[in-house]
């Protein structure tokens, strides 16, 4: 091999990056290979406060995100449905952006519509949706849940709501959980929510946004689902507990699959440019 | 001082807010007084920022009209492109506004499954957003693939610390090389330790840049920079 | 909530902003701050010039979040001096905004900027376009105009999250001079492997003050530091008192670590 090709792989286009990437990605979609994943550090402290809590106390699961990054937020968000609902725990939904109705209006679609026929809007679940204010929301809603919802998306009023009996503000739940894609989301439930309030807080984060939350664990986040990872693991967990109540496989460790085949490219990738830079360098010193 | 109502305003609002966080009593701020006062703040100010906010979206709706509404009219370069960014706009405010396909009314659910909006969501701005945010991870490719290279001690540091993270968060990875607890370590004490030296000197700027804003130096909002 | 709630961060919070107030009473009274350039902001100025001689637009994105965002806030501050180098150089300013109010404000700082650089006749309030509250909405109409206005410069300065590398690998694939400042962690790891220079968390927040050269702004910033210096200091007594507390187990260091441990605690 000449030095020009040495150099060349220091060089490669992005678009062969990209076409790599993408007939990898493509792939493993069309195989569907399933790595199975165990219940990490950070997750097992989520999975296991929700199964501590008695049936009936409420959880709050706050849908911080949009379509874009639903691929890495949903499966989290159904693996925590799937859980309260198995538990006979009242599921709340809310969300501190715009797009969490609709957020929330999915997970009911394909989650708790076929798998569990018999939960009733209200009683085992009740979505208030979207409010504008992102942390003013939070801090709002500590105190009384009313004085930012006087009803939920039906438009039913919230005294009138089963699911919502036990709770005047956010210290009445048994966990918080926000699943967040950026701000507003969970760093703001941290400092507004969490930190002043008297409730657990755990979160979900994508995977570009997980390493800034990592100092508030464990003293301010119970727990950390990091993305795809975090949601597959916590499948794992329910596999573990409930695999006669749950899909055998899921969403999030359908999708390591193809997230592993990817990582396995960019590494590719990156040691083949240090190869062209340290096989380059050594030719010049001994061309010297 | 040039512009005095609006830094007077800046400069209450931000006083009595902080000291809302930290003073204000239980209650609705009905007793009066200064604890009153605070609790008021303390529980009302956020409901003005909705309201505000929802202004903000009028100010932003006629802005993109006005903009692009005088590209067409004017055919300046690329006014096909204003021609469709008015007419999703339009189409979409109207479905919205008129809630159709779904529960009529005030208190009508305009997300409801039936309505045309959640078909919109689900059918235009899903494949969207998902499309773009998906762009992410072949910029990331590439970028790492130019960025990651140990040309010295600093970067290859980088560059075996991204290996390690990119092998220990996927199975393969964890099963060939055990990198899952080295990948985790790295991510809670080298991380957390760069992330809270950033946080607190972000802190920091973010308290002199308000203590500038509040005394009326700051340019670009309340204070005039003089 | 109880009355004083938090009184550690009160406390904190007043310390911090008296240091930073003695700070910028003393620059008043003559002590003026002796303070390191950053090199994001001599690349700034090179940048300008640099597009504006080739006959190229210079883009500035002042983030992706509203006005509540101290860091939006920092990006408007740094927009005016932005607006008076590319007017004083007869260049064309393009700034594309994702929220009104920060639509609003940034048309404000550029008339300034383009007056304070005698030049207040040649700025258009058209040049400061409101573009889509949905980040990646943003993200695509930015990126087309790039593409097609092929900017000499693009600067990114404010909050940003996944928009960061989408605008800056953007800008790079038409060969701008790019700077990004932005004290969102997460993001500044794609800003660096995609700009030219990166100003990094607090350098944000300073280099308006900094760009200003105006004697009290930069006695802020000899504040901000002296609550640096404080911070650290706790960190370090902290650690110590820690550390030594638990190999000797003697009391009075266990007592000290405790009292900065109740001092700290957030909850």
């Amino acid at each position: 091999m000449s030095g020009s090709r040495f150099e060349a792989l220091q060089s490669i286009d992005r678009r062969w990056i990209f076409l790599a990437l993408a007939v990898a990605v493509i792939a493993a979609l069309v195989v569907q290979p399933v790595f199975r994943d165990s219940p990490g550090e950070l997750v097992v402290p989520i999975f296991a406060a929700i199964e501590a809590l008695a049936p009936g106390t409420p959880v709050l699961i706050s849908l911080d995100y949009s379509p874009s990054s639903a691929p890495e937020l949903e499966p989290m968000a159904a693996a925590l449905t799937r859980h309260c609902l198995i538990r006979g725990l009242p599921v709340t939904y809310l969300s501190l952006w715009p797009t969490g109705n609709h957020m929330a209006g999915r997970i009911v679609e394909r989650v708790i519509g076929p798998e569990y026929p018999d939960a009733v809007e209200g009683r085992e679940w009740v979505t208030l949706g979207f409010q504008a204010g992102g942390e003013l929301l939070v801090h709002a809603l500590l105190d009384s849940l009313g004085s930012r919802f006087a009803a939920d998306v039906r438009g039913i009023p919230l005294i009138e709501i089963p699911a919502l009996a036990q709770v005047t503000g956010l210290n009445d739940y048994g966990i918080v959980v926000s699943l967040s894609a950026g701000t507003p989301g969970l760093k703001e439930w941290v400092l507004y929510g969490g930190d002043v309030g008297a409730f657990p807080l755990a979160g979900g984060c994508t995977g570009v946004g997980a390493p800034q939350f990592f100092p508030y664990y464990p003293r301010q986040l119970l727990g950390l689902m990091a993305a795809l990872k975090g949601a597959a693991e916590y499948e794992a967990a329910l596999n573990d507990d409930y695999a006669d109540r749950v899909p055998r496989v899921m969403q999030a460790t359908r999708g390591m699959g193809p997230q592993t085949v990817a990582h396995l490219v960019i590494v590719a990738f990156i040691l083949l440019g240090n190869a062209g830079l340290f096989i380059g360098e050594r030719r010049k010193r001994g061309r010297r | 001082m040039k512009r005095p109502t609006p830094q007077i305003l800046l400069t209450g609002v931000a006083l009595i807010l902080v000291v809302a966080a930290f003073m204000a009593p239980p209650g609705d701020g009905s007793s009066g007084g200064f604890a009153g006062a605070v609790t008021y703040a303390d529980r009302h100010f956020s409901s003005w920022f909705g309201i505000l906010a929802v202004f903000a979206f009028l100010l932003g709706g006629a802005s993109l009209l006005r903009t692009h509404g005088r590209r067409v009219r004017e055919r300046k370069a690329d006014w096909h492109y204003s021609a469709v960014t008015l007419v999703s706009f339009l189409a979409v405010l109207i479905v919205g506004f008129l809630k159709l396909g779904g529960p009529p009314g005030l208190t009508g659910d305009p997300t409801d499954a039936s309505s045309w909006l959640t078909t919109i969501f689900d059918s235009v701005l899903s494949p969207l957003h998902a499309t773009l945010y998906s762009l992410l991870a072949f910029y990331v490719a590439s970028a790492s693939y130019r960025a990651f290279r140990a040309r010295s001690l600093e970067t290859s540091v980088l560059l075996g610390a991204a290996l390690i993270v990119l092998l220990g968060r996927i199975p393969v990875g964890v099963t060939l090389f055990r990198f899952d607890s080295l990948s985790l370590w790295l991510l809670k004490v080298p991380n957390t330790a760069g992330q809270r030296a950033l946080m607190i000197g972000v802190a920091l700027g973010v308290v002199a840049l308000a203590v500038r804003m509040v005394l009326g130096l700051e340019r670009g909002r309340g204070g005039d920079g003089s | 909530m109880s009355p004083v709630h938090g009184w550690n961060v009160a406390l904190m919070t007043l310390v911090l902003v008296t240091l930073v107030a003695i700070g910028i009473r003393r620059a008043r009274h003559g002590h003026t701050a002796a303070v390191r350039t950053l090199p994001g902001i001599a690349t700034i100025e090179r940048a300008v010039a640099t597009s504006v001689a080739a006959g190229r637009p210079v883009f500035f994105v002042p983030g992706s979040r509203d006005l509540d965002n101290m860091q939006t806030v920092a990006a408007v501050a740094l927009l005016e001096p932005v607006a008076a180098m590319v007017a004083e150089r007869d260049g064309r300013l393009v700034v594309p905004t994702n929220r009104s109010m920060v639509m609003e404000a940034a048309r404000t700082a550029c008339r300034k900027g383009y007056a304070d650089a005698g030049c207040a006749d040649a700025w258009h309030d058209d040049q400061v376009l409101y573009i889509s509250d949905d980040p990646l909405g943003f993200v695509a109409q930015v990126d087309g105009m790039i593409v097609r206005e092929k900017p000499g410069a693009c600067f990114f300065f404010g909050f940003f999250a996944s928009e960061s590398l989408l605008l800056a690998e953007g800008g790079r694939q038409v060969g701008a001079i790019q700077v990004a400042g932005t004290a969102s962690p997460v993001q500044l790891p794609f800003f660096v492997a995609a700009c030219d220079d990166t100003l990094m968390g607090e350098e944000l927040f300073a280099a308006s003050a900094s760009l200003s050269g105006d004697a009290a702004l930069l006695g802020s910033l000899r504040g901000q530091d002296l609550g640096k210096m404080v911070a650290v200091s706790l960190l370090v007594v902290g650690g110590i008192a820690a550390t030594v507390a638990t190999v000797t187990g003697w009391g009075f260091v266990h007592d000290m670590a405790g009292v900065l441990d109740v001092l700290l605690e957030t909850r």
